[in-house]
């Protein structure tokens, strides 16, 4: 079991709040809509309520397992659970997860940031701009770091939400008609589309030890989940409404294109604005799965997080510049995507009955 | 840590430098095609120290697409910008034998684009309208066709003329795109009519005067004026004088609402289309008796009367040109579940599908005198 950590470098519950909806909502609201809409048509909405509902119910599974023992994070559940090489292998693959995950965000981004603005700008130096700035970030900040950046991001940033309403001047409401038209297979499989969206509120399993009043988290948690499948269901409604089926089927950016008919008078092209204020809206994410990947290197081999940063941005630098076209990037998020959706959509399931039952045996055996 | 910023700000100068005054920016470019091959013009606007900016026309024949850029630029010293464009004309040739749905598409790839930007259709060839030096006091045709088109449809009867909306009707099954058709009065680009579209491919044109109906059919407006002639013996009681045969009315349509249903899918399609328009009278070529409740009942039965036969004159007239730009096949495709429309199925029961019209006109004002 790992120790406490001290009072100092905890957090207020309400900052659990912002962490897991910045978590959520990263580089996937960008361009969920299409993925989710070809799965389940005008249906897709539906979808996302339904994933929001799920993960409602892992979070509070998660939340469960976590008071459940004294051992509050993952790494420690796992040890606990499979025992020390089970354990170590278990944990080396969450590590592996956060991985992806951060160098599926910096891809994502940095493809779309090239595509819509520098065509001419090299990948690997984009991405290296990216890695600089978390370790940079995550160097002389840490943990507090993450949720100060994902506070004061949220508040920078929601606002796009109300310039998400202009393109409603050419919605067409009937594209959500008929209701309920996809086969529960079609629905099954939009629901799994948004996973990769909605992934983020696994970090919980990490940040748990680090809040100082334990028995509020599990309400903000919640709420942020709450807002987040708000956000993701709206936009995809006004996707559906603004471009036509075909339309939509072939549009990668949706929530940017939509953006293209966004008029201000004192700027001709509003997503210029939008994408390098999303280098904000995706620093949280970038932050904190930087942050969880060290948290693990160091349940791993016992090295202070500080000399792990190194290495895992070094690391995760080289992941990145495997990937040069639009093609493979997409193929990693998904898979990325699909890793996610297992570990955090149905692991934390299996993890809980396996804690419950690990107590159990204890229990008995005293 | 100071090191990282400097890093950071020499990683910035990889990005390629954009000066102002060598940049030739595109505000309007025009494709046609001849024989095989296709030609572009489109108008450069350039910026200089010291002097007020200018226009400028350049030519280039070629093979469709993104290779106009080449050889665009290989006629211009200037580095070509399309993020300023404004509008595009299509030849009236070209958008009828090839339809120009590939050349929008490589302008939606294009991320500098924007969706606004206004599609047209010209009735000389699209090189004539951007080469044509009449654009009253603005400074190049670009600008001109921009807010010729757009202050058209903000008060006329002109629809849909960008290129998101464009895309949006060839993409959706059972609607057709319209588009502002451009034609050439003593050198001048102006707008009489309205381009139809089947698929991407012009089929042909109504008058403005008939598109205002496919505007308030297909959506809903709240401004814009309607020159409406009903016969004399509908208004007769109204009327002082007794000579003439018609009566001249203009209506300022202060809101319409529309309102399509279907009523039952066999043996044909069978929709309902209900319009409420709310309007005030803004000319009438005759004097007419003091308005009371009843006088503009009847007068506002003979405009209902009027406009509905006009309405299935349209709706006749689009039927025959196998285009259905307000969008019957679109309602049909999503009132009915578990339907996989194709463009295909719908023309064929366009044919023969039964539409009711239901105009529902509301006199509010008069204007200041009875």
């Amino acid at each position: 079991m790992m120790k406490t950590p001290r009072e100092r470098i905890l957090i207020n519950a309400y900052l659990v709040f912002f962490l897991v909806h910045d978590m959520q909502i990263g580089l996937g609201i960008v361009g969920v809509q299409r993925v989710i809409f070809v799965e389940a048509r005008q249906d897709a909405w539906i979808a996302v309520l339904l994933s929001g509902l799920w993960i409602h119910l892992a979070v509070f599974v998660i939340y469960k397992t976590l008071t459940l023992t004294e051992h509050d994070n993952i790494f420690s559940l796992h040890t606990f659970v499979y025992g020390r090489v089970l354990g170590w292998i278990a944990n080396g693959a969450v590590v592996v997860y956060f991985l992806m995950a951060y160098t599926s965000i910096l891809l994502g981004y940095v493809e779309m940031a090239i595509t819509w603005m520098y065509p001419d700008f090299p990948l690997w130096g984009a991405a290296l701009i990216l890695i600089v700035l978390t370790v940079y970030a995550l160097y002389g900040g840490g943990f507090r770091l993450v949720a100060g950046v994902s506070f004061l991001t949220f508040f920078m940033t929601i606002w796009i939400a109300i310039a998400a309403f202009q393109p409603l001047k050419y919605a067409e409401w009937i594209h959500l008609l008929p209701i309920l038209e996809a086969t529960p297979k079609q629905m099954a499989n939009g629901v799994l589309k948004t996973a990769y969206t909605m992934l983020g509120f696994e970090v919980l399993y990490i940040i748990y030890p680090f809040v100082k009043e334990k028995e509020r988290v599990h309400r903000y948690a919640q709420l942020g989940v709450l807002l987040t499948t708000f956000l993701v269901a709206t936009v995809t409604v006004i996707a559906i409404a603004f471009f036509s089926p075909k339309q939509l089927d072939v549009t990668i950016w949706a929530s940017l294109s939509m953006f293209k008919v966004v008029k201000c008078p004192f700027i001709e092209r509003f997503e210029y604005v939008i994408i390098p204020l999303w280098l904000l809206v995706i620093l949280p994410n970038l932050l904190m799965f930087m942050w969880a990947m060290t948290r693990g290197g160091k349940a791993l081999f016992h090295i202070k997080q500080k000399y792990m940063l190194f290495v895992f941005a070094f690391l995760s630098f080289i992941v990145a510049i495997l990937f040069q076209q639009r093609a493979t990037i997409n193929e990693f998020i998904d898979q990325v995507g699909w890793y996610g959706f297992w570990l955090s959509f149905v692991y934390p399931f299996i993890l809980y009955v396996f804690v419950r039952i690990k107590k159990w045996a204890k229990g008995s055996a005293k | 840590m100071k090191w990282l910023i400097v890093c950071m700000l020499l990683l910035s100068g990889c990005v390629q430098p954009r000066i102002l005054e060598r940049q030739g920016i595109i505000t309007a470019v025009g494709f046609d095609k001849k024989g095989k091959l296709y030609e572009g013009a489109s108008v450069m606007l350039s910026f200089q120290t010291g002097r007020s900016s200018m226009s400028e026309v350049i030519e280039a024949t070629n093979k469709p697409g993104k290779g106009f850029r080449q050889a665009l630029e290989a006629r211009t010293s200037h580095d070509l910008a399309s993020g300023q464009l404004r509008v595009v004309v299509y030849g009236k040739e070209l958008a009828e034998e090839e339809g120009i749905f590939k050349m929008t598409d490589s302008l939606q790839r294009d991320a500098s684009i924007g969706s606004l930007v206004y599609l047209t259709v010209s009735e000389p060839s699209a090189k004539q309208v951007i080469k044509s030096k009449k654009h009253e006091d603005i400074p190049d045709i670009g600008t001109y066709l921009y807010r010729l088109i757009e202050e058209n449809l903000r008060s006329e009867s002109l629809l849909a003329a960008t290129l998101h909306e464009f895309v949006h009707s060839y993409y959706d099954v059972g609607k057709d795109p319209v588009l502002p058709y451009l034609s050439m009065r003593d050198d001048k680009p102006i707008i009489e009519k309205v381009a139809l579209f089947r698929g991407d491919k012009f089929v042909g044109t109504v008058r403005l005067d008939e598109s205002f109906y496919i505007k308030i059919l297909a959506s809903e407006y709240n401004v814009g004026l309607k020159n409406i002639t009903v016969s004399r013996d509908d208004v007769a009681p109204l009327l002082i004088k007794k000579e003439g045969k018609k009566v001249n009315i203009v209506i300022n349509e202060i809101k319409t609402k529309r309102k399509i249903k279907l009523i039952s899918q066999k043996p044909v399609p069978h929709f309902r289309v209900t319009v409420k328009i709310k309007a005030e009278i803004l000319e009438m070529s005759e004097k007419m008796k003091p308005i009371t409740q009843a006088n503009i009942r009847t007068l506002e039965r003979a405009i209902e009367k009027q406009m509905k036969k006009e309405v299935e004159k349209l709706l006749n007239k689009l039927k025959a040109y196998k285009t259905d730009p307000i969008g019957f096949g679109e309602i049909y495709d999503h009132s009915v579940r578990g339907l996989q429309l194709t463009d295909k199925q719908w023309y064929k029961l366009y044919d023969d599908a039964k539409i009711d019209v239901d105009m529902q006109v509301s006199i509010l004002r008069t204007g200041t005198i009875d």
